[in-house]
């Protein structure tokens, strides 16, 4: 399956869980990047990758979160992404749902800030996960949740 | 100049007037603050709400020394550009975050080149002298550990994960 080109869309909130999400980035050079986020965010460190705009979501915002849902989904059935891939939060999350929904295979690294327990979004996103990644080895212990190195 | 981010989030304004009071003993440093919507308005150094992401990073690749609350951004960012950091925890107890992964954070960090914990504010002053003792380190290139890329890598290609 080398040099077969897949198109990776990487989806994040804004802040922290983004400069995470764009020091993993090597690792998907070879395909089509698609980087969905939050705010209003320059591309530098993305070099080649088409980037996506989306509300930001959380528990505490409905509407927000209907919103990025909805615009998560457009992007998803239009682009049709082989691969998901999220370091967090909510937006991640919504991702991962649609995604798998659509038949794309989802991957979560879940933030190096979750240091004790694995974020709520996390939580949530497990059961749609074919990958779900911690960078902090003690937390590695459940069945499903793996580590194999962080960003730090 | 001294840089400090708070994140966009939530208010620090705990954060804040300690380094308001620390500017007012120290006039002869330049502060200048990304505070996002801080009900406090600092009296002795420039606070900004929010810069745009270009700006941000030329303010932060200008700074000599970053003083943040302990999010990942803020440390991946000062790493990227060696700068020295010290970190303040948001704590729930004070409802300055959702969630204490800031002290869990700040605790792992600990002792790490470049970095100063200030977990209490009380010990402002000294944190301070140890961040200012501390030299710009090299400019390194950011990336992840070589093992979870090629462990992403691998899943995307092959689909699949060593265990």
């Amino acid at each position: 399956m080398k040099n077969h080109r897949l198109r990776v869309m990487c989806v994040s909130s804004a802040g922290g869980h983004l400069v995470q999400l764009k020091l993993v980035l090597p690792a998907f050079a070879e395909h089509d990047l698609i980087l969905v986020s939050t705010g209003e965010e320059d591309i530098g460190g993305a070099a080649g990758a088409t980037l996506y705009q989306i509300p930001e979501a959380s528990r505490w915002s409905r509407i927000q979160t209907m919103l990025c849902a909805w615009k998560l989904m457009r992007l998803i059935w239009r682009l049709r992404p082989s691969v998901i891939v999220s370091t967090g939060a909510a937006p991640g999350f919504l991702a991962v749902r649609i995604g798998r929904f659509f038949g794309a295979r989802t991957v979560w690294l879940d933030s190096v800030a979750n240091v004790e327990d694995i974020s709520l979004a996390g939580k949530l996103a497990q059961p749609h996960c074919d990958l779900f990644l911690t960078q902090w080895p003690a937390l590695a212990v459940e069945d499903g949740i793996h580590c194999a190195g962080g960003v730090l | 100049m001294i840089f400090t981010v708070t994140g966009t989030q939530f208010p620090f304004d705990r954060l804040a007037r300690s380094l308001d009071e620390w500017c007012l003993r120290h006039p002869e440093q330049e502060v200048i603050g990304q505070m996002g919507k801080h009900t406090f308005a600092p009296q002795h150094f420039t606070a900004v709400e929010s810069y745009a992401p270009l700006e941000f990073d030329r303010v932060f690749k200008s700074a000599s020394h970053i003083i943040a609350h302990a999010g990942m951004g803020s440390v991946l960012t000062a790493r990227r550009f060696g700068t020295p950091i010290m970190i303040v925890p948001r704590l729930v107890s004070l409802k300055e975050h959702r969630s204490d992964h800031q002290v869990a954070t700040a605790n792992v960090l600990r002792g790490r080149p470049g970095i100063v914990v200030c977990d209490d504010l009380a010990n402002f002053d000294e944190c301070m002298d140890q961040l200012l003792a501390m030299e710009r380190g090299p400019v390194t290139m950011n990336t992840a550990a070589p093992s979870l890329l090629t462990a992403l890598q691998r899943f995307i290609d092959l689909g699949e994960f060593p265990d």
